[in-house]
């Protein structure tokens, strides 16, 4: 187990440092922060000596370095838009507010895709379940910002159930939660569906059938126990696409979390606060699947020496 | 058995799927909230759903200036809410300069007081002031036009400006421009920057609250020394980027003033809102024919762009519909056709005579512009006979994509060959600082500029992402505007400049627009603000209650 966690964990890092190549690269591809910083009427000679103070017209590989040097220790720069402040303290000041919403979306998610896919595997190839893949069509190939918008005119605004946009109570947790879940939503369902599928058909179903176990017991406590093992899995990828579904349902949403510092930053070419985000984003998502990994390989032995 | 089993089966599997809709319309039940929100709770809290601002920090000379702190921090020169001019009942009561404007001296209001409790505003405010919003990380736009000078209190309620070189137009930047925001010396000597970046301290008729990641807020003042108290207690401008939303939270009535563009205007008129509109045109839209950088033989003048040529700069001018484009980019109203961009009634060197001429000389006609294309040769005479559009995202004219895509329209159907280059707004302003932007650039001149600064801006070197028309002739008038002090003589020179400029077709002058903003009219009943301010907006506090 130990030698397993080792080199998951050495994978994670090299994972972290290609990111770091990955995130220092596309900001600088995107163009210089010089451009966004100096007043419309600046000259060439005050673009040329603010990029001297930043350090920008170094070679890109010794600029990469130092920035290497620096997010070692935790400093990954003082943000451009927001003087003053560091770049990390930026990010983790929104951090909390994106991981509140994507907890919850993961929740709603849950509530709504495990039931499906479990009824629609106890009723295949009856209207329940075409009606079940329906969902999960539309929850793949509805683009996120789309539902977004739908559900705040539907529910906020012909409707007035929930609040259009904002943080504040529970009521503003459930559009924003519902889209970005809602791609979870149709996946989980599926994995659940089929999972459920092959539980079914095993002999110890049959044999707890034919010992007069009442159908529902059989169905969620016997069966759906031993198909969760799938869906626990996909967890870990969840954890990336709810990060990454952050950037645009907050925006949407004017909700106060990190996806949405992760636009404002973008337009102001504020580089430190990018890749703060980035960074950010992709340790968050390798612990999730460091995590996914180790209670995978502690729950099944054979994972661990393949 | 088997029948008797199949149906015990069908049976529980009934139960079992009321059951699950019973738990998740239960559990929707929970999420949902008891009762719909009223939409109008209170009238006594204002919220605009705004733009949001490029920065996110308290210390305006280093976030890119924007209406953000209108409410609280003061200009030192006050505009008239309706004509925009400027006044003496702000924090500057009168100002005289020097016969060559190299000094500017004010007079001060008396008893003027900080909020939360920083003392009386004086002149060292004003010096202190000066200091922040020139200082090497000041990142205002038009800050050239502040810096270089000198400023002295010369006694607690006077204070003076000097200059090497003549400031004519400084009053613009003090008032329209508002470059430069009264912040309290006396906060800054106790708490320093931080102070300022945890609460800063104004003078105007909303005290700040907070800056929070997607709203900033504010209370009003009930003493402010003008004698108006504004009709909200409170004041709440939301950082809302996507227009959707904006128009969702004005009509769920999260909102009650917010800005849209004006196809979603029509939307929200259509819902019983009305719009606010401000009393002078808060900007004029062109097209700049960048890359003719041809004075002095730079070696970035490319004579063989297609626009070097005056027939097809002429020839592109005749082949927009500007009254079909008026009417798709503005269906709201409240634009006329302009016959020069930076040529305003009553500034310096404005010519009647050429907004008579415009129709005849620039008008849609579409059998004159291919005659002067075949005049010019074009497209065989052209190494390249490709125009480039330039297709940018400029703050506070989000008409800009359509604006674009119509003018490809109509150039293509002439028979130009048209091409789109996607750069984003800081990428513009970096090719233009390059003398590399061979390309039709949309220009928004907000607020319009006094002519010397606008010609400055817009038409001498060193090169900035407007940057079109340059040539020594130009050049040479430019100058002698800039440095002269006699007001009759500016105003031929500028004269002069505008029709030179006017009969080269250096630009395609497009529309002035005034600023439209979409308001509940249950909870608000107007807004009187001029329009004479980058954004636009100004004068929060004559936000009028719905009673």
């Amino acid at each position: 187990m130990r030698r397993f966690l080792a080199i998951r964990i050495a994978q994670s890092l090299l994972a972290m440092l290609a990111i770091s190549v990955i995130a220092f690269g596309m900001t600088h591809l995107s163009g210089s922060p010089v451009d966004s910083m100096l007043p419309e009427d600046a000259g060439p000679e005050e673009a040329a000596q603010l990029t001297r103070e930043l350090g920008l017209d170094r070679p890109i590989h010794v600029q990469y370095f130092k920035f290497l040097g620096r997010v070692m220790t935790g400093n990954m720069g003082d943000s451009i838009m927001s003087p003053g402040a560091s770049a990390l303290g930026v990010v983790m000041d929104r951090m909390p507010a994106t991981l509140l919403l994507g907890g919850f979306a993961i929740i709603v998610s849950t509530i709504i895709a495990i039931p499906i896919g479990v009824l629609t595997a106890v009723y295949r190839d009856t209207a329940f379940d075409a009606a079940g893949k329906i969902i999960a069509l539309l929850g793949q190939a509805a683009p996120p910002f789309w539902l977004g918008i739908v559900l705040i005119w539907v529910f906020g605004v012909t409707l007035d159930w929930f609040p259009t946009s904002g943080r504040g109570g529970f009521s503003h947790f459930v559009l924003p939660a519902i889209a970005m879940g809602w791609f979870q939503v149709a996946a989980l369902m599926r994995i659940t569906r089929s999972s459920m599928l092959e539980v079914l058909d095993s002999e110890y179903i049959k044999l707890a059938r034919v010992k007069g176990v009442p159908e529902w017991r059989i169905i969620w406590v016997h069966a759906l126990r031993n198909a969760a093992i799938a869906p626990l899995t996909y967890f870990g990828v969840i954890a990336g696409i709810i990060l990454t579904g952050s950037v645009v349902i907050e925006t949407v949403f004017v909700w106060p979390g990190a996806g949405q510092l992760a636009v404002e930053a973008i337009r102001a070419r504020d580089f430190p606060v990018v890749q703060a985000v980035v960074l950010t984003f992709a340790a968050v998502f390798i612990l999730a699947n460091l995590l996914v990994d180790t209670l995978y390989a502690y729950v099944d032995p054979r994972i661990r020496y393949r | 058995m088997k029948v008797r089993y199949l149906t015990q089966t069908i049976r529980n599997a009934r139960v079992q799927a009321l059951s699950a809709i019973s738990a998740m319309v239960f559990t929707l039940g929970l999420i949902l909230p008891s009762g719909a929100t009223p939409a109008m709770a209170q009238t006594d809290k204002l919220v605009l759903a705004l733009t949001p601002p490029s920065g996110q920090s308290t210390r305006f000379w280093s976030t890119p200036p924007s209406w953000l702190f209108d409410p609280s921090l003061e200009s030192l020169v006050e505009q008239d809410p309706v004509t925009g001019e400027y006044t003496g009942n702000g924090l500057a009561t009168s100002w005289e300069h020097n016969k060559d404007f190299t000094e500017w001296t004010f007079k001060l209001r008396k008893g003027v007081q900080f909020h939360y409790g920083f003392g009386e505003f004086t002149a060292a405010d004003v010096v202190h002031s000066y200091a922040l919003h020139t200082g090497p990380d000041s990142t205002v736009p038009g800050v050239a036009q502040l810096r270089g000078g000198k400023a002295e209190a010369l006694d607690r309620y006077t204070v003076r400006f000097t200059y090497d070189k003549p400031r004519v137009r400084l009053l613009f930047m003090h008032a329209a421009r508002a470059l430069m925001k009264i912040y309290s010396k006396a906060q800054f000597d106790k708490e320093g920057l931080k102070g300022y970046d945890r609460r800063f301290a104004g003078t105007g008729h909303f005290r700040f609250v907070s800056l929070e990641p997607t709203a900033i807020r504010y209370e009003r003042v009930d003493n402010h020394y003008s004698g108006i108290v504004p009709d909200f207690r409170e004041m709440e401008m939301r950082f809302v980027a996507e227009n959707a939303t904006k128009l969702a939270m004005l009509l769920a009535g999260e909102a009650h003033i917010t800005e849209l563009p004006r196809e979603l205007v029509v939307d929200a008129l259509k819902a019983g809102m009305k719009t606010a509109q401000s009393a002078k045109p808060t900007m004029q839209t062109d097209i700049v024919f960048n890359g003719l950088y041809c004075e002095s033989k730079d070696p970035n003048c490319r004579r063989d762009l297609p626009w070097f040529d005056v027939r097809i700069r002429e020839a592109i001018n005749r082949s927009l519909n500007r009254q079909e484009m008026l009417e798709v980019l503005f269906p709201g109203g409240g634009a006329s056709l302009a016959a020069r961009h930076s040529m305003v009634r009553g500034n310096e060197g404005y010519d009647p005579m050429l907004v008579e001429r415009f129709e005849a000389e620039y008008g849609y006609d579409l059998e004159k512009a291919k005659q002067l294309m075949w005049h010019a040769g074009y497209p065989d005479s052209f190494k390249d006979p490709t125009i480039t559009l330039i297709m940018t995202a400029i703050p506070g004219q989000p008409e800009i994509p359509l604006q674009m895509e119509m003018v490809h329209q109509y150039l293509t159907k002439v028979g130009f060959k048209v091409k789109f280059k996607e750069v984003d707004h800081a990428g513009v302003g970096a090719l233009g600082r390059a003398r590399k932007l061979y390309a039709l650039n949309p220009l928004r001149n907000a607020p319009p500029r006094p002519t010397e600064i606008a010609f400055r801006a817009f038409y001498s070197n060193p090169g900035g992402p407007y940057q079109g028309w340059e040539d020594d002739w130009t050049s040479a008038r430019i100058k002698e505007m800039v440095n002269s002090v006699d007001m009759k003589e500016r105003d031929q020179i500028a004269r002069r400049l505008f029709n030179y400029l006017y009969e080269q077709y250096v630009d395609i002058p497009l529309f002035e627009v005034f600023t439209q903003i979409p308001y509940n009219p249950k909870v608000v009943s107007g807004w009187q603000f001029p329009g004479a301010t980058t954004s636009g907006y100004s004068h929060f506090h004559l936000i009028k209650a719905a009673k």
